[in-house]
């Protein structure tokens, strides 16, 4: 297969499977389950056989006319990153899927969104055209909904809710970006507005912001985070790990796209992603210290893991001359958080499998006599904390290199207050995890005594030991990762030639991961262990203070809303009664009026006859009439209103429109005479 | 030569209306009569807009201004082709649909009365004519109206009637203004106001107010939309043909007639009259989409999208680029299919389950996943999530109101689409993602009849949205006389 096929393939082909597959599953689950994992696997070595091609090459498609302006595709080293994560991830979390969810219903829908969700990522991630790439992105925030709100409950609903409406809001501030870039480039085309976009003056600041924000909804960058920690304990697990894995990875790499490639490294977006970086790291890490709730707690270390992210592209910015270090450390580390972070979801997932309990109090000790799960755990637990012999080690190596050589190039005093920022932020990530270990597997408890070999079998530990493994290689062998991307040079515009080298294992390279971690370990000894533990009863009881602090949602975001909505209710209603109102007033005005009590005409001419005939007198007498009219009872007395019953009742609904018609006519006749 | 054609897609609706009023058939032989008219209308409405192009007929003439003459051009023949398009499937819908209901001859009879009268407009060549019939549609879609016969029925038809005359009569006082400084009324792109000077400027300012207020009563122009919402008691295929294609399209039709082919943009421009009408325009599509979210009535909820929605459509009148006219053309045809296809669904499940509330319809989609699949569909086109087809129309909106540097046009597009989403997406959720497990309901969908135009119409929407060029070059042409 040529290159370009091979491209088609890894979008249309899961696409197709995806349709069968839900048929399938009418009809029979296991094939249905067997089959996707064929799937994912068949997509994920097309996957790898397209890596040859992209190596030094860049593979395109167009087809025009879809969508009317067409869709284009394309492929290069950088994106390969993405797509090979992603078909990666996909495969083992469907091997693992279908063990995981054997206990759940509405399996089939799981598996429909899931398998959309899986197609519109990989299309993000290789459409060029930025139409195309806002299509995919709103199907993907689509497709993963029911994943969130698969179990239906309260919570679900809810997290459900928070997700859907960041995400709608997101879609469609990124969608105001497109409009203003296309109104002023009249092209879509990212290589093209490379080209046009920085020299735009002023509104290119306004458009990369939307572009950032919308982005930044599913990056979980602060302050739109929110959803987040709400939708990952929310979903089912293999969920929770693609949203923490992959799907926040598509907010990345749209600001990379707008930051690195359509505004070229803007300097002033930079040092705002390096101060939200730096935010997103601190406050993830920090939150992520004080949850019980085990996805809770990886929820937010996916968001400080996120912080890396958007430091390493901020850092792009600021290196300028040197970006190669920062490049490569943010993608490496888009590539190893991706691995580490799914497995460690897999690992609890084993867990709630079992004990239905993601509540850290609940499930203390419970891995304490499970080798495998406890030894993989582990490896993903020192991933994460950038332990020397692991690949988060590596990655978080090189973005440190990067802030470091940034605040040299910039001769900024705020170097120094970065870098102890991000010991800081890495003590938080050893000391958060060293929690989650401690409690869950160094803990006793003679509830969890019990083995669970029959609730878990070889599908759902394989994917966990295919990542473990993945984690070794890449830590002890960093370089070799890095030699496979040399087309990167090219892409990002680098200017160093060749193959980018580092010695990872450097002596202060270890010393400065040792000290991240030894300031993690005195946090967990010196706040958590005094702080958050409490004993009852002999027994380790793990507090959450934080569930009571200032939360931006409850406290911030939704009177905010509820506010505007109220306004909004209020005018819009009286906007939508006005013509009513105004109707009704005037009813009541002529409904008065025509009840004003008169005495009708022809009873007076009666009155004043029937005198005559009484009196017999020719001449006119007053004062019978002045009698009579004292006596009023004598006259017929009328309103308008009775008046006009019997012709209201000769008139149908049809008369008397038209005849309104006539009046309104007069009326405005009249009116224009008046006036003009 | 073959001119007289034109006139047989409004008379045949008609000669078989009033047969079956008199000779009263019984509901097996009017749907045979009904199903064949829809078709023949169809088939030569088709023939007159893709074959024999640019024919004209003068039924009457007395003199310059009444004058009753037909003359489609393209943005008529599409209208036109929507119509009986459309009027197809609510046929077949209908079938289904009001098989339980009483007084079915006069249903029936309005019904394709109704069909005539909305081709009338679309084929209309000057503003008499489309003024007449736009008279007469709102007298034959009355009886349609109160169908129930309830007193509640009757009340909101007054309020339909009334509303729809005092449009009307703004109408025809805009039309004598109009005529008085012309003298003349045909539809020509571009305008035909030959004379404009300072001395009659603020003659034309007021007659197109007067015009805009009138057509826009149709259309659902807040403030003088509230007719719309009361008209929800009549059966679901009138709501909906109402809502979708016949007499809120009827107004925003007329309003581009008379916005592009009376007056020409540009003179409105120099009048500032869009600037006046922007305000209301801008208010409906807000005011719309918000109070949807309040209405817990299924209907109801859709009554406020739709008059949101018109909103959009209006926008493109307002807004004077050829982007924005596009986007307000093919949201004009991609609201309609949208809606109607909205309504169906929503029939289909008062229909069969009897449920009108929100609340009620917990986990419905699990028992008629097709139709609810079909709902989806439709709310994330609607919506305007690509690649449905209502991001394509929003899309042009939006590009033509930056073109002019209205930067609040694409604003209110997306806060709006923000609420759209906002009352649409409860409801998806509330029949896909509660109530009982599958498992444990049983599929009961919707009998062919009704099920067939859902599907049929929501791969329609599917397919424009994937391949919406062609409508666009279509339109393109239709606006390249008018810019």
């Amino acid at each position: 297969m040529s290159a370009e096929n091979l491209l088609a393939f890894i979008i249309l082909f899961p696409s197709l499977c995806t349709a069968i597959a839900y048929f399938l599953g009418n009809k029979d689950e296991k094939i249905r389950n067997i089959f996707l994992i064929f799937v994912t696997l068949i997509n994920f070595v097309a996957v790898l056989c397209l890596f040859k091609y992209i190596k030094t090459d860049t593979v395109e498609i167009s087809v025009p006319y879809i969508m009317g302006s067409g869709l284009h595709l394309k492929l290069n080293s950088f994106r390969y990153i993405f797509v090979f994560i992603t078909s990666f991830v996909w495969f083992i979390i469907t091997v693992y899927s279908s063990q995981y969810l054997i206990n759940y219903i509405h399996r089939n829908r799981y598996y429909l969104f899931f398998m959309i969700t899986y197609v519109s990522t990989i299309g993000i991630f290789i459409s060029e055209n930025l139409l195309n790439l806002f299509t995919f992105f709103e199907i993907m925030s689509f497709a993963s909904y029911p994943l969130i709100i698969h179990d239906e409950d309260e919570k679900a609903h809810s997290a459900g809710r928070t997700y859907i409406i960041m995400a709608t809001a997101g879609g469609l501030v990124l969608l105001m970006g497109i409009f203003i870039l296309f109104s002023y480039t009249n092209t879509l085309d990212i290589n093209e507005l490379s080209d046009i976009l920085p020299y735009l003056g002023n509104i290119k600041y306004v458009i990369s912001s939307l572009f950032i924000i919308g982005f930044g909804v599913k990056a979980g960058m602060v302050p739109l985070h929110i959803w987040l920690p709400k939708a990952h304990p929310a979903a089912p697990t293999p969920a929770s790990a693609i949203l923490s894995g992959i799907l926040v990875k598509t907010g990345i790499f749209g600001i990379i796209l707008t930051v690195v490639f359509m505004m070229k490294c803007d300097i002033y977006l930079s040092i705002f992603l390096v101060i939200v970086g730096f935010l997103n790291m601190f406050t993830g890490g920090f939150l992520a210290i004080f949850q019980n709730n085990i996805k809770k707690n990886l929820a937010y270390s996916s968001m400080s893991q996120m912080g890396y992210l958007l430091l390493g592209i901020g850092c792009i910015g600021l290196l300028k001359d040197h970006q190669a270090i920062a490049v490569y450390g943010t993608l490496f580390h888009v590539f190893n958080h991706a691995i580490f972070k799914v497995m460690l979801f897999m690992g609890i997932g084993i867990i709630y499998m079992v004990t239905h309990k993601l509540d850290i109090n609940d499930i203390q000790g419970f891995g304490r006599f499970k080798p495998v799960l406890k030894l993989t755990f582990f490896i993903g637990f020192c991933a994460i904390i950038g332990m020397p012999g692991f690949n988060g080690f590596a990655s978080k190596t090189m973005i440190h290199h990067a802030l470091t050589e940034a605040g040299h190039l910039n001769h900024s005093n705020l170097a120094i207050i970065g870098d102890i920022l991000f010991y800081v932020c890495g003590a938080f990530t050893t000391a958060y995890l060293f929690k989650l270990y401690t409690a869950i597997f160094v803990e006793n408890n003679s509830r969890y005594y019990a083995s669970y070999k029959k609730d878990i079998n070889s599908r759902a530990l394989f994917p966990m030991v295919a990542s473990a493994i993945l984690i070794v290689i890449f830590g002890l062998k960093p370089n070799w990762f890095l030699y496979q991307f040399e087309g990167i040079n090219e892409i990002f515009n680098l200017h160093n030639t060749g193959v980018f080298d580092i010695n990872f294992y450097s002596f202060s390279n270890i010393v400065s991961a040792l000290i991240t971690i030894g300031l993690g370990i005195l946090i967990y000894v010196f706040f958590i262990n005094k702080k958050l533990i409490t004993i009852v009863d002999n027994k380790k009881v793990y507090v959450n203070p934080s569930i009571n602090w200032f939360n931006l949602e409850q406290d911030l975001y939704k009177p905010i809303l509820i506010i505007l909505f109220k306004i909004s209710t209020v005018v819009l209603h009286v906007v939508d009664n006005i013509i009513l109102t105004f109707y009704n007033f005037i009813y009541t005005l002529i409904k008065y009026i025509s009840n004003i009590e008169f005495i009708e005409f022809s009873s007076l001419i009666n009155s004043i006859n029937n005198n005559k005939k009484e009196t017999n007198e020719s001449k006119f007498d007053y004062s019978t009439l002045e009698k009579n009219i004292e006596n009023r009872t004598e006259f017929i007395k009328t309103t308008v209103k009775e008046d006009l019953k019997d012709a209201r009742y000769k008139m149908n609904s049809i008369t008397y429109s038209i005849f309104l018609l006539g009046a309104v006519l007069v009326f405005i006749l009249l009116a224009v005479i008046i006036f003009k | 030569m073959f001119d007289f054609i034109l006139i047989l897609p409004i008379l045949i609706p008609f000669i078989t209306g009033l047969l079956i009023l008199l000779i009263k058939p019984n509901v097996k032989k009017t749907e045979k009569y009904i199903m064949f008219t829809v078709i023949v209308n169809f088939i030569i409405t088709a023939y007159t807009s893709f074959i024999y192009k640019g024919l004209s007929f003068h039924i009457l003439k007395f003199n310059n201004l009444l004058d009753i003459y037909l003359a489609p051009d393209t943005l008529g023949s599409i209208f036109a082709m929507l119509v009986s398009v459309l009027w197809i499937f609510t046929t077949f819908y209908s079938f289904d649909y009001m098989s339980h209901e009483h007084n079915l001859n006069r249903f029936y009879a309005f019904f394709i009365m109704t069909l005539g009268i909305t081709l009338g407009i679309a084929f209309s060549g000057n503003l008499i004519t489309l003024y007449i019939f736009y008279e007469m549609l709102t007298l034959c879609t009355f009886p349609l109206v109160i169908h129930s016969d309830t007193e509640e029925a009757l009340k909101c038809g007054r309020k339909y009637l009334l509303y729809s005359f005092i449009g009307a009569a703004f109408v025809l006082f805009g039309i004598i203004i109009f005529f008085s400084q012309t003298g003349n009324l045909d539809f020509t792109a571009g305008g035909i106001v030959k004379l404009f000077n300072n001395s009659n400027k603020n003659y034309f300012l007021m007659s197109y107010i007067f015009f805009f207020i009138g057509f826009g009563v149709k259309a659902a122009l807040v403030p003088f939309h509230s007719w719309l919402p009361s008209a929800m008691v009549a059966p679901t295929p009138v709501s909906s043909l109402l809502h979708a294609v016949a007499v809120v399209k009827s107004g925003v039709f007329s309003l581009t007639r008379m916005t592009y082919y009376i007056f020409g943009w540009k003179i409105i421009e120099q009048t500032g009259g869009n600037d006046y009408m922007l305000v209301f325009v801008l208010l409906t599509i807000l005011m719309g989409s918000f109070l949807a979210l309040h209405q817990q009535n299924l209907k109801k909820r859709l009554a406020y999208s739709t008059i949101s929605q018109l909103g959009y459509i209006m926008l493109g009148l307002v807004v004077f680029s050829e982007n924005a006219f596009i986007g307000g053309m093919l949201h004009m045809l991609f609201h309609a299919m949208i809606k109607i296809t909205l309504f169906f669904c929503v029939g289909a499940i008062m229909h069969y389950y009897h449920k009108t509330e929100i609340s009620e319809i917990e986990g419905i989609g699990k028992s008629m996943p097709k139709t609810m699949i079909c709902f989806t569909i439709a709310s994330i086109s609607l919506i305007g999530i690509p690649p449905a087809n209502g991001f394509v129309s929003k899309w042009y909106l939006a590009i033509g109101g930056l073109e002019l540097g209205a930067y609040f046009v694409p604003i209110i597009l997306l806060l709006s689409a923000l609420l759209t989403a906002g009352y649409l997406i409860p409801v998806i959720t509330t029949a896909f993602f509660k109530g009982p497990p599958s498992s444990e309901v049983d599929i009961k969908e919707p009998g062919n009849l009704m099920l067939m135009p859902i599907i049929v119409l929501t791969c329609i929407s599917v397919i424009t949205g994937f391949f919406p060029n062609l409508l666009i070059s279509v339109l393109q042409k239709a606006s390249s006389v008018l810019f």
